[in-house]
């Protein structure tokens, strides 16, 4: 029930202002559209490949080659992908197979050493602490280039090359992984640590059933972007796996386009394969994504 | 000239909440408002309207004599204190009071000489070359203060810049902002949550509920004579007792009854609120204030119709005065804002237990001298001629 | 009664006492950890910079220390004293050597810079408009940071196609004449000094990486509070004066550290070399990263590539510890 109050009520101190003279000054609209036009186009530029690219995997060869090219399919057919993926020589689903066997076990070893790892150092204290965590850290601005001879020799002595493990064991440890979650821990308060611990936790209990719970987001955001790079990376899968049947997917399509060099209709229905499925999965979760990331600000 | 003028003003967001109705409201030269209200009630929107930092739905604002709805901030010559200070981090104190001096390409030295004038005013003389970052709070807010200050603008907005400091530099710095306001004559609107600063700071006061504004007027008339049940409510503290009673005529008085209590309206308080003769047998909200409810003991008055017998339910002394719990054994007034008052009450566990059982819990401020032991029974006494009669059906006060 | 007091047994475990549990638990936690990172950090990073030290091939059997010394001869200093030979008559390795740095820097110092200019105002774009565009604007750029480099490689590839692609497609559609540019096969095709085929992938590169920074700027700028950006409106700054003097000091910590990242990445770019171009044409996109792989795993002269990193190495450490001195700011507010 609402209390209104009647106007003559009020009491008004000072006399009522004479009428008003009309507004000065318009707003300025015209900075906004200005904005909005700016980012359209660039938004275009910025799509334009992934378009070009979708087009063109619709195009039979023969207007793929044409001079001068089509932007649009003239003719649209699926034909490319029935080729490739009735293709003996390019069983996909080996190569999905391998590729997600290799990013799942990825991201679970990284998270796992990451949280577990990021809290020892958020919440333990003992000898080298600070040095081992600014070691780890450090890490990160040596090129791979440096480390990936060692890394393949290492390999070798341990017989892992040509091995789906050989790709999963050395990453391990990602010390971006642990860094940030070392940050994210940090902010959890003691007080609930050590009322575990009176409460006669094991600590192996209190990482499980307190601080892993609070980790959800770094965790997701963090096994996300894990996942993207395995799946995405080039580099090390090329050194380490020599066979075709154990490789991934980004040197299966390398592979592939060498190939076929000519005819860059079946290169873009294998690159589409390749790359969208991924974004589409991604643009869906993309508030995740980008949350998380502004949190750890990391590359 | 620098009075503040809302006409009929509305914002509603793009979600459909009307943060602001009809606000009517003007302000003159010189003036310090103090807008005050529960959390949403509009207060904050309003004053960033004056600010340009929210758009007006409908209506106008006007400062002065122009109208500002479409005017951008930056053109409007009003300063802004927030509550979080929002000073610029990267700059020291003096950077930060010059700030606005520097945009509008003021010569250096006239700047230099401005921010130190202001600066020995709010007594910061010696914290110029520090960063915000190693201010406390009551200097955080000082140097907000002077960033407004220095600008020697038409208006000051103040949006419950002391609701982050401790009581005790709140309570000074009420007193220091009060002074500056008066020695500049600058006019200025003052947003708080809190009710005790609203009445001890402004020259008016207006009351705002839900985007609409309930009372405008001095601290003393809304204390006196509130317009409806929630100004009643809110202002004075404690909070105002509210019950349902019945008035009825018998004899030639007025009487007004709930539970097994009979009170006889003082012969004055008729006489100048005639209007409610009409309520005869009718039920009302009946408001009485803690401070007018004494111990038989010590009060000046008559105790004939005037009776209140009490339990003490709990006892809270103030030193010179003791604030006594107690139970009325008649049912509290049911509209809206008195049940959120009841539920208010610090002592009542479950408001909905106290409802079923009948009974509104009541407040009396007595002399600390007087017998008052927990679980004792007391004869009060109420000052009958200053009694409050709502109507129950919209909270209007109807004497 | 005897006096013997109770005797409390302390159980024999390897820390005992009031924090035994948690010294446990480190133990238990950091004992494989070090171990890990001796063999899959440390050795590495030694075992890289003892390889530079050798003429060392996989094939060849050496000493049984890690396959060094024997057939893999010990060389010292002999790879960072050829690197120094700037004379015409310099080995093919050293003058690729030479190519790859120039390159690699040439690489850096033009996306870097490039990259701020463009991430940040986008930031900014993206920040003051409407809330309900914001996401779809934010994802439109964020997406080529997903997608993968190989793929983009390709496709940058095809659309810089001389007959085929894109590119050419859309000059010959505006200038009316049929274009047939080979923007990534011409070795005479040399702008301003740089040659347009690292130009081409530098431009793959900026479109694939952008998105990174801009959501590093948006969070930044969400960072800074509403109400002092509020208070610089009504103390009467326009909306560029807030940006000059309030969000760009705000956001200088960002801006290095972005810089700093930015520029370690694209010293360490080696997908879009490999795959685009391979170091064609001439050799003019021949990064560093690029040669160390040739010369590892190709020409198995794992000595001279790791000689190679190492310098890379060197190279990074150095420019991002100037970078850090040069835009030094108070890191927090």
């Amino acid at each position: 029930m609402a209390t209104t109050t009647p106007k003559d009520v009020r009491v008004l101190a000072a006399p009522r202002e004479t009428e008003a003279r009309p507004a000065r000054g318009r707003r300025h609209r015209s900075g906004r559209v200005i904005l909005y036009a700016v980012l359209t186009i660039l938004g275009v530029i910025a799509a334009l490949p992934f378009v070009w690219m979708i087009l063109s995997s619709f195009k039979p060869e023969a207007e793929v080659r044409a001079i001068p090219p089509t932007f649009w399919p003239q003719e649209g057919t699926l034909d490319n992908y029935r080729t490739i993926l009735n293709d003996p020589e390019l069983p996909l689903g080996l190569f999905y197979r391998n590729s997600a066997f290799v990013a799942v076990m990825h991201v679970i070893a990284t998270l796992f050493t990451g949280s577990l790892l990021g809290y020892i150092f958020a919440k333990f204290e003992f000898r080298f602490r600070a040095a081992v965590f600014w070691f780890i850290v450090a890490t990160m601005m040596i090129p791979p280039q440096v480390t990936m001879l060692p890394g393949y020799l290492i390999l070798l002595q341990m017989n892992l090359l040509n091995n789906l493990w050989g790709l999963i064991i050395p990453s391990f440890i990602d010390a971006f992984a642990v860094f940030v979650m070392r940050q994210f821990i940090l902010s959890i308060p003691n007080d609930e640590i050590w009322s575990a611990r009176v409460d006669g936790a094991s600590e192996w209990r209190i990482y499980r059933s307190i601080v892993l719970p609070q980790l959800r987001a770094p965790l997701a955001t963090l096994g996300m972007l894990t996942f993207m790079f395995s799946w995405n990376a080039y580099l090390w899968p090329l050194i380490v796996l020599t066979e075709q049947n154990k490789r991934t997917l980004p040197i299966i399509l390398t592979w592939y386009s060498g190939h076929h060099s000519a005819q860059n209709n079946l290169i873009m229905a294998a690159s589409v394969l390749m790359v969208i499925p991924v974004l589409i999965v991604f643009a869906l979760a993309q508030k995740w994504i980008v949350r998380g990331l502004t949190l750890t600000g990391g590359r | 000239m620098a009075t503040i003028t809302f006409e009929s003003v509305t914002k509603v967001y793009p979600d459909g909440t009307e943060a602001v109705s009809d606000l009517d409201l003007a302000i003159g030269d010189g003036e310090f408002m103090v807008l005050v209200g529960p959390s949403g009630c509009g207060k904050s929107t309003a004053l960033k309207m004056v600010a340009g930092l929210e758009g007006v739905s409908s209506g106008t604002v006007a400062i002065g004599d122009h109208v500002v709805n479409d005017l951008p901030p930056k053109d409007r010559d009003v300063a802004m204190v927030f509550q979080d200070y929002a000073l610029y981090p990267h700059m020291t104190v003096s950077e930060n009071l010059g700030f606005a001096l520097k945009i509008r390409k003021m010569p250096k030295e006239a700047i230099g000489e401005r921010v130190r004038h202001t600066a020995e005013i709010l007594g910061i003389g010696e914290l110029l070359d520090r960063r915000p970052k190693a201010l406390s709070g009551g200097q955080r807010q000082r140097v907000a203060m002077g960033r407004a200050i220095v600008r020697e603008p038409r208006a000051f907005l103040m949006d419950e810049p002391l609701s982050n400091l401790d009581a005790k530099l709140r309570v000074q710095m009420r007193a220091e902002i009060r002074r500056i306001q008066t020695d500049l004559a600058v006019t200025t609107i003052f947003v708080t949550h809190d009710q005790t600063e609203a009445m001890t700071m402004g020259d008016r006061v207006a009351v705002m509920k839900k985007g609409l504004l309930q009372q405008v007027d001095t601290p003393e008339v809304l204390y006196e004579r509130p317009a409806n049940l929630f100004v009643g409510g809110f202002i004075g503290s404690p909070a105002m007792n509210m019950v349902d009673a019945t008035l009825v005529r018998m004899d030639d008085r007025l009487v007004a009854r709930f539970g097994s209590t009979e009170l006889v309206v003082d012969e004055h308080f008729v006489d100048e609120h005639p209007e409610i003769t009409a309520c005869d047998g009718q039920r009302v909200v009946l408001g009485i204030r803690p401070e007018t409810i004494e111990h038989e003991r010590f009060t000046g008055l008559d105790p004939g119709g005037r009776r209140l017998e009490a339990t003490v339910d709990l006892r809270e002394s103030l030193g010179a005065e003791a604030l006594v719990h107690f139970r009325v054994d008649a049912p509290p007034a049911l509209t809206e804002d008195a049940v959120e008052l009841v539920k208010d009450r610090a002592d009542v566990e479950d408001v909905d237990e106290v409802i079923d059982q009948g009974a509104s819990p009541f407040v009396a401020k007595i002399d600390s001298r007087a017998d008052a032991r927990l679980g004792q029974t007391i004869p009060l006494v109420v000052d009958t001629s200053r009694l409050h009669v709502f109507d129950p059906k919209d909270g209007r006060a109807i004497a | 009664m005897a006096s013997e007091t109770i005797r409390l047994e302390r159980r024999r475990r390897l820390f005992g006492g009031r924090e035994g549990a948690q010294k446990r638990f480190v133990t238990a936690v950091m004992s494989p950890a070090i171990v890990f990172m001796a063999i899959f950090m440390v050795l590495p990073i030694v075992w890289a910079l003892a390889l530079s030290f050798f003429d060392f091939s996989p094939r060849r059997t050496g000493s049984p220390i890690l396959g060094l010394g024997g057939d893999n001869p010990f060389v010292g200093l002999e790879h960072y004293r050829q690197m120094t030979d700037f004379s015409s008559d310099a080995t093919l390795n050293v003058r690729q050597f030479h190519i790859g740095v120039k390159v690699t820097l040439l690489f850096a110092f033009i996306v870097v810079p490039v990259n701020l200019l463009i991430t940040l105002p986008l930031a900014a774009m993206i920040e003051s408009v409407h809330d309900r565009a914001r996401p779809i604007f934010r994802t439109i750029f964020f997406l080529p940071v997903l997608a993968s480099s190989v793929g983009v490689a390709i496709m940058w590839g095809f659309i810089l196609h001389p007959q085929n692609g894109l590119l050419n497609l859309m000059i010959s559609k505006m200038t009316g004449k049929t274009t047939v540019i080979s923007w990534l096969g011409d070795p005479d095709l040399v702008y301003f000094g740089v040659p347009v085929a690292l130009l081409m992938v530098i431009a793959a590169y900026l479109w694939m990486d952008i998105g990174y920074n801009m959501v590093i700027f948006i969070a930044a700028l969400q960072a800074i509070p509403r109400s002092v950006t509020d208070a610089a409106r009504v103390d009467g700054a326009s909306a560029w004066q807030i940006f000059r003097h309030i969000t760009l000091p705000l956001l200088r910590p960002t801006i290095l550290l972005a810089s700093i990242l930015t520029m370690i990445s694209a010293f360490q770019v080696f997908d879009l070399f490999q795959v685009m171009t391979e170091g064609r044409p001439d050799d003019q996109t021949l990064a560093m990263s690029l040669n160390i792989y040739r010369s590892a795993f190709r020409y198995q002269q794992m000595g001279w590539a790791a000689a190679m990193s190492v310098v890379l190495f060197l190279i990074v450490f150095v420019i991002s510890l100037v970078q850090a001195r040069l835009l030094r700011t108070k890191w927090e507010y």
